[in-house]
């Protein structure tokens, strides 16, 4: 009878985003990498959903690890949420400071955005092409700012609704409260069109 | 129950809390024990649950389509670029200056050297005081020829008193006085023919 065969089984560690920033806080350039693509998908949808073309959240995304970068040395890995959070906030927080500089308000970044679309829809900045998605886009471009941010980052970072309201700086009752009127607000909105 | 309804504003915020497994076990007991006797937050739940699930699954099919996975190695790369470039910036530098705990010299070189310094001092003070003991006497008559008698008697006399160095000197004995005048009288080379006189 034969000898069964000896597998060695090796457990596959992955590093936590805590660990990776203590890499590149120690000069290791992978760990820098491994970072950014771990975060790039979630990331750059978030920045594009908030509002952005593809151009702009690319000019985001690169914005905000240039904070993230800047500001490196004052991460606190204990925090709630840990360097996901972080993130997240300092991207909403360029996204701010990105509209808020435009000087565009709300009526009016809409409005080029129709006009766009309407005069060049393969070349704009919204690829998804039927015509539910479109009305989702719609839908989702009409939400108050604080209230998208919220059901945003909800979806995109999986961070728990303590954490977001951390992250924003708001009540956890706040948080929830914008959640549950932009759950029902995009019901409606997609409904009603 | 009623601490969780005053921690959340209204059944809304509690129930999503519930649906997102945010809540903590026995807040958790408290919602489903609520859920299994009240048909109204029941039915309100339910709606809670189709927005939520509504909202989700439209952002779902949006993602599907997303392009942006084609940019993403690109990004990376220059995001990693400018990553390293902190890196280069911060790296840390090598100290300066390492300053060593132990003393440069011995422990006691340090008193010594004071005490020294000190001595030093009170020896440059003293010997600038007049009468001090390098003060010689004016009157002294100091012979070039380097009579050892004298220079015995300045030796063994008071260094203080100038009348002793006068008085060690002897006077002058007859052939000396011989010698000295015939070398006040003679010329440049004649000093030969006076030794050789002297000697005979």
């Amino acid at each position: 009878m034969p000898a069964p065969a000896v597998t060695e089984s090796k457990q596959l560690v992955v590093p936590s985003d805590e660990e990776l920033v203590r890499a590149v806080r120690d000069g290791d350039g992978r760990a820098g990498d491994l970072l950014v693509r771990r975060h790039y998908q979630p990331l750059m949808r978030y920045l594009r959903r908030l509002g952005g073309s593809e151009h702009q959240a690319e000019e985001l995304h690169q914005q905000t690890w240039v904070s993230v970068l800047d500001y490196l040395d004052r991460f606190d890995p204990t925090a709630a949420g840990g360097f996901k959070a972080w993130l997240f906030r300092i991207a909403t927080n360029k996204a701010n400071d990105h509209w808020r500089s435009q000087g565009r308000d709300k009526a009016a970044k809409n409005g080029l955005r129709l006009v766009t679309e309407q005069e060049a829809p393969q070349a704009g900045s919204r690829m998804e092409g039927s015509e539910q998605q479109q009305k989702l886009l719609r839908a989702i471009d009409a939400l108050p700012d604080n209230q998208k941010q919220v059901l945003l980052m909800r979806y995109y970072s999986g961070l728990k609704f303590v954490e977001i309201a951390k992250s924003l700086g708001c009540p956890l009752n706040t948080a929830l409260g914008r959640m549950h009127k932009a759950m029902l607000k995009l019901k409606q909105l997609m409904e009603s069109e | 129950m009623a601490n969780l309804m005053q921690q959340f504003d209204n059944n809304e915020n509690l129930l999503l809390m519930y649906l997102a497994d945010e809540l903590e076990p026995l807040e958790r007991a408290h919602v489903e024990q609520l859920l299994s006797t009240n048909a109204e937050l029941r039915l309100e739940l339910e709606r809670v649950r189709q927005a939520l699930e509504s909202a989700l699954s439209a952002l779902d099919g949006l993602d599907e389509a997303d392009p942006s996975h084609l940019r993403q190695e690109a990004a990376v790369r220059q995001v990693g670029r400018m990553i390293r470039q902190w890196q280069v910036l911060h790296q840390p530098t090598e100290q300066p200056m390492i300053r060593r705990k132990g003393l440069a010299y011995p422990w006691w070189s340090y008193p010594t050297a004071a005490a020294a310094a000190v001595l030093l001092a009170f020896l440059v003070w003293w010997g600038n005081q007049s009468g001090g003991p390098i003060n010689l006497p004016n009157n002294v008559a100091y012979n070039q020829t380097s009579n050892p008698t004298l220079v015995m008697g300045m030796m063994g006399g008071s260094l203080f008193d100038p009348t002793d160095h006068a008085e060690v000197v002897e006077p002058l004995n007859d052939a000396e006085n011989q010698l000295a005048a015939l070398y006040a009288s003679s010329e440049p080379g004649a000093n030969v023919w006076m030794v050789d006189s002297i000697n005979q």
